[in-house]
């Protein structure tokens, strides 16, 4: 008997087995079936994994949850992730399909929900906050609930209210004489005459992003789709604001660029050639006082110009809805938590100071701190007498699994309306017959 | 009991089958890391995206099997053929612009009499060392529209109405061949240049006794010299640019509309907008098999490996 026989080598064969054993077993395990029935703790020391895009919403909710751990059953300690809205989603669903460390309370950006909605992965994956808001659905507007509804159940709470209106620069609506406008119609045709004169717009658009076609559609009264969830973009209420975009652009009302948010929009805002912008609310923080402090004093809120055809007095856009991980054993931790800061008076008032971002819940908007705030940036206007007029009529946002998809086609359509290859009409009906065929 | 040492004739041949083992042994213990990470990272995904391809999954929750769905999917999917043919064009600016852009780069610096030459070489090579970040923010800036910088030359000099860079399906194309071009071309020249230095000298000395020009000597002894030079670059340059992402993603974001999105890009969307595991690994696999066809293509005209046999 030789050596050979007696220990008997490693084949090559055997040795790439074993190794693409070893190496197939994590990927296995990471697509394993997440479990369930975790038991919640109830009391005592809990940490929450807080995941979100904005660091404001963390802080808010660290200095919630240092009352709470006073008058409550927990003793809360907040760690945080942080990162962009898209990236912070996809980390998110990571996690979730590898079991790993979860979030415990999770910022969805409004755009990423529909991820969540495509094999009921929200169901799967979020616990349901439908009975368990602090407050009966009726007590919020309902504009900031229904972006957050899956199969009926609602799995997100919204963060702010990001009403649309029209920021003026005062200094330039002086200099150059600009009137009012009560209509879209109107504003298209007096941002056509100043610019003719002056060379200034009363509005600014970027070529294949559909934000302001969305503001104003949905201020039209037209959605993307419908309560459920069916695509209801191919309306004459579509056709009829990206044909409104489009003469606004042509004659001059509207500046068009590549890039609204980057150094195109930010530079345009700083040579003082727009004289008005049609933005939500966060428009005021992330990007005027970020990008032109020095404008300060110099813009003021007004509302909307209404469409001739009927339509709503406001729009919204944007928003971070928090939900709470299903399967973690601080999830009713969690979600006390978010009840308290998103699902009472007091909290969102709270929110509304700490923050700046408008109220959800309707009661918070009686509240004298809220009614009466000022805002410097916007010299000293009582900006919330606006926003009360404009907040019981916001118009509600439906999601659809297929948003992400629509949102591509309709970039595309907007270039091509904008450019002349296709008319508005034939440019919604080509969007809503792509987006048909490959949600099919 | 005394311990005694075991008799030599035992002890031998032990000591000689386990060294004798150890030897089978030992070139599989050192090339394991190499399968390991190889397994782990490259084969294992790979059958894995394969696998998935064949099947319908959100990221979470079971696989359904759907059998070549997704491949014909991809085939009807309008956005796949846009991300198909702007890949394409990325591909074919790279090779027929920056490859002999590169070379020509090349071959000037490594003239005799070219002064400055470490000054030119860092210039040229600095793009590539930028963060992807900062150029799209500068090409933004420099191609908008509005308010860029060339338009603003290109109106006050020439006289030239605005041209929609970013705006319009084929600038757009044309706008990130250019970075392409800024990009990669000082990136290549390396390579080039390094193939340039190994000519031996002799050979152009030779060629010039015999009367051969600049020209005849680039064509005849430069360029069959830096063929395996050449086809590295080729592969590399194939390769890099039909997985394109950074550029058109962070600058255009493949608009407008989808007039500059790349397969990658594609991908990306698929898999983490829409939540398409199964159309996004069909389209990686579609890609890795168009890519890997065409490479082997490339080897074989060039010949690669041939001159080691």
């Amino acid at each position: 008997m030789n050596s050979s026989q007696s220990n008997p080598a490693l084949s090559r064969r055997t040795f790439i087995g074993m190794a693409s054993a070893a190496a197939m077993v994590p990927l296995l395990a990471s697509c394993a079936p997440t479990t369930s029935g975790v038991a919640s703790q109830e009391s005592g020391e809990v940490t929450l994994n807080i995941w979100s895009n904005a660091p404001d919403f963390t802080k808010f909710f660290a200095s919630r949850a240092e009352g709470l751990s006073e008058s409550g059953p927990y003793d809360y300690t907040i760690e945080q992730l942080q990162s962009d809205a898209g990236d912070i989603t996809t980390k998110a669903l990571a996690a979730y399909a590898a079991n790993g460390a979860l979030p415990s309370l999770l910022g969805i950006e409004i755009a990423q929900f529909s991820r969540f909605m495509k094999n009921n992965i929200a169901g799967e994956a979020l616990a349901d906050l439908t009975d368990e808001m602090g407050a009966p659905r009726d007590a919020f507007y309902e504009s900031r609930v229904q972006p957050y509804v899956s199969d009926g159940a609602i799995y997100a709470m919204e963060s702010q209210f990001p009403l649309v209106t029209l920021y003026q620069r005062t200094d330039l609506y002086e200099q150059l004489q600009i009137p009012q406008a009560d209509t879209w119609d109107d504003y298209i045709k007096i941002g056509g005459e100043i610019f003719a004169k002056h060379g200034t717009s009363l509005g600014v658009i970027a070529n294949d992003d559909p934000t302001w076609f969305g503001m104003l559609l949905q201020q039209r009264g037209g959605h993307y789709f419908d309560e459920d969830g069916n695509l209801a973009i191919d309306s004459p209420e579509a056709v009829e604001v990206l044909q409104l975009l489009v003469d606004g652009a042509n004659n001059g009302a509207f500046t068009v660029v590549s890039d609204f948010f980057g150094g195109p929009g930010t530079s345009l805002l700083k040579q003082n050639k727009v004289a008005a912008y049609f933005m939500p609310d966060w428009f005021n923080t992330f990007i005027l006082q970020a990008n032109a402090p020095e404008q300060s004093g110099l813009w003021k809120l007004a509302p909307l110009p209404l469409f001739a055809g009927g339509g709503h007095t406001t729009s919204v856009w944007g928003g971070t809805g928090f939900a709470v991980s299903k399967d973690i054993p601080e999830r009713d931790a969690a979600i006390a938590l978010l009840s308290d800061a998103y699902g009472t008076e007091d909290g969102q008032v709270d929110r509304f100071t700490q923050t700046g971002y408008l109220p959800t819940l309707k009661s918070a908007w009686d509240s004298p701190t809220v009614l009466e705030k000022t805002d410097p940036y916007l010299g000293g206007q009582r900006v919330m007498e606006l926003y009360a007029t404009l907040a019981p009529d916001a118009p509600t946002q439906y999601q659809s699994e297929n948003w992400a998809l629509l949102s591509t086609e309709l970039g595309g359509a907007i270039t091509a309306a904008l450019t002349g290859r296709k008319t508005p009409a034939e440019a919604i009906k080509d969007a809503a017959a792509s987006t048909e065929s490959q949600s099919a | 009991m005394a311990l005694t040492a075991p008799p030599s004739g035992v002890t031998a041949p032990r000591a000689s089958r386990r060294r004798a083992s150890f030897v089978k042994i030992a070139p599989y213990v050192f090339l394991t890391p190499f399968y390991v990470v190889f397994l782990l990272f490259i084969a294992g995904p790979t059958l894995f995206a394969i696998y998935l391809s064949l099947h319908s999954w959100a990221g979470l929750g079971s696989f359904s099997f759907v059998g070549f769905d997704n491949y014909t999917n991809l085939f009807t999917n309008d956005d796949f053929h846009a991300a198909a043919g702007n890949t394409a064009w990325y591909v074919l600016g790279a090779l027929l612009i920056v490859l002999p852009l590169s070379l020509g780069l090349a071959a000037v610096l490594n003239a005799h009499g070219v002064r400055w030459k470490g000054f030119f070489r860092t210039s040229f090579f600095l793009p590539i060392v930028l963060s992807p970040v900062i150029v799209a923010l500068l090409f933004n800036i420099l191609f908008d529209t509005g308010t860029g910088l060339v338009n603003g030359v290109l109106s006050s000099v020439l006289g030239v109405p605005p041209v929609g860079w970013l705006d319009t399906p084929v600038w757009a194309k044309v706008t990130i061949v250019l970075v392409l071009i800024w990009r990669y071309t000082g990136y290549l020249m390396i390579f080039f240049l390094a193939g340039l230095q190994n000519i031996p000298r002799e050979l152009y000395e030779a060629a010039s006794l015999d009367g051969a020009g600049p020209f005849r000597q680039f064509s005849r002894i430069t360029i069959p010299m830096l063929k395996p030079v050449t086809a590295f670059v080729v592969v590399i340059v194939l390769t890099g640019t039909a997985q394109i992402f950074e550029e058109p993603f962070i600058l255009t974001n493949g608009g407008p509309g989808n007039a500059s999105l790349s397969i990658t890009q594609f991908i990306f969307r698929a898999a983490f907008q829409r939540q398409e595991f199964g159309l996004a690994a069909a389209a990686g696999v579609l890609l890795f098999i168009v890519v890997f066809a065409i490479s082997r293509v490339i080897a074989s005209v060039f010949g690669i490996g041939k001159e080691s046999q």
